[in-house]
């Protein structure tokens, strides 16, 4: 009786409320960004610049794999994000930016500053390739 | 609702830790509905849950080769999805669905089909939140350590308070 009354409701709430198709498209999509090989660094810190005093829109974002650091400014210009950031210790890797519509690709100076302008904003995932042929992959993080 | 069991959730993840596309696909079959009940019973807006339930999928990609109990992805799943939904702006949820979609093929059996939802969220809406919400996980067939993931309750809660909401809707819907 009971569990006939949530069969019923779970096809009214998929009636009421669908999950959208496109999402589940999206959901399966993702698994595109499987990269087993790649260590993980996890967001470690994120703060609000303050400058004479006042929160600035500008967000300084920390990763860290435990060996390698990567510091990202993230600046609003409109609906996207400009990124300004280092990878320490420096090396001259190639930086692609995800979005999980959009990627944008961005090459490492030898001191390992980065610049990435017109970052859709909301969820992105950093990729890092670098010389000796291993990837560093970020959280995906809300920027 | 019984989920499909001849493939267990931990055979799944071992698959698609191999590259199985399929087996992905069967995990985001799986536990795509609950994923969204979960957002939607936080109080996000549509955009906002498509939001928080993208997110948790890409989490599971990076995660998924280091689950500690990949038999209950299900729960990381649940967790991770409320946790996405917490970050999330708050907005009320509608009280009343607008404009139910038509379910039947002719428009007498689209009228009765609409009459029924019509009746079934006027009922839920005099539910309490918390039970609108629970009983919406356990259709969405979420197990009880799920829900206790979803939710943030303790497992034992998750029994006397289905049998309480569930009384009240029957009440509600006149049975």
């Amino acid at each position: 009786m009971n569990e006939d009354l949530l069969r019923t409701l779970h096809r009214d709430f998929q009636s009421l409320d669908p999950v959208p198709a496109g999402l589940t498209e999206a959901a399966k999509a993702a698994f595109a960004f499987r990269d087993p090989d790649a260590r993980l660094a996890t967001l470690v810190s994120a703060t609000a610049l303050t400058s004479a005093g006042l929160r600035s829109a500008t967000r300084l974002v920390t990763f860290t794999t435990g060996e390698t650091t990567i510091t990202v400014e993230v600046t609003p210009t409109g609906p996207t994000r400009s990124l300004t950031g280092t990878l320490a210790p420096a090396a001259a890797a190639l930086l692609t930016v995800h979005s999980p519509t959009a990627a944008v690709r961005a090459p490492l100076d030898p001191g390992g500053r980065f610049i990435a302008d017109d970052i859709p904003s909301g969820l992105v995932m950093l990729h890092l390739s670098l010389p000796d042929g291993t990837s560093i992959v970020t959280n995906w993080t809300r920027l | 609702m019984v989920r499909e069991t001849r493939v267990t959730a931990g055979e799944l993840v071992a698959h698609a830790c191999r590259g199985d596309q399929p087996a992905w696909d069967a995990l985001v079959d799986r536990f795509q509905p609950l994923l969204w009940t979960i957002a939607r019973t936080h109080g996000l807006d549509r955009a906002s849950a498509e939001d928080a339930v993208q997110a948790t999928w890409l989490r599971l990609v990076q995660k998924i080769g280091t689950l500690w109990d990949p038999e209950s992805v299900g729960s990381w799943l649940a967790t991770v999805c409320r946790n996405e939904a917490r970050a999330l702006v708050r907005v009320p949820l509608p009280r009343h669905p607008p404009d139910a979609p038509a379910a039947g093929p002719t428009p007498e059996e689209q009228a009765l089909a609409r009459d029924h939802l019509t009746r079934t969220a006027t009922a839920l809406s005099t539910l309490s939140d918390r039970c609108q919400g629970l009983l919406r996980l356990l259709a969405a067939a979420a197990t009880y350590t799920e829900v206790s993931a979803a939710l943030n309750v303790p497992m034992g809660s998750i029994g006397p308070t289905r049998s309480r909401c569930l009384h009240h809707l029957q009440e509600a819907l006149g049975e």
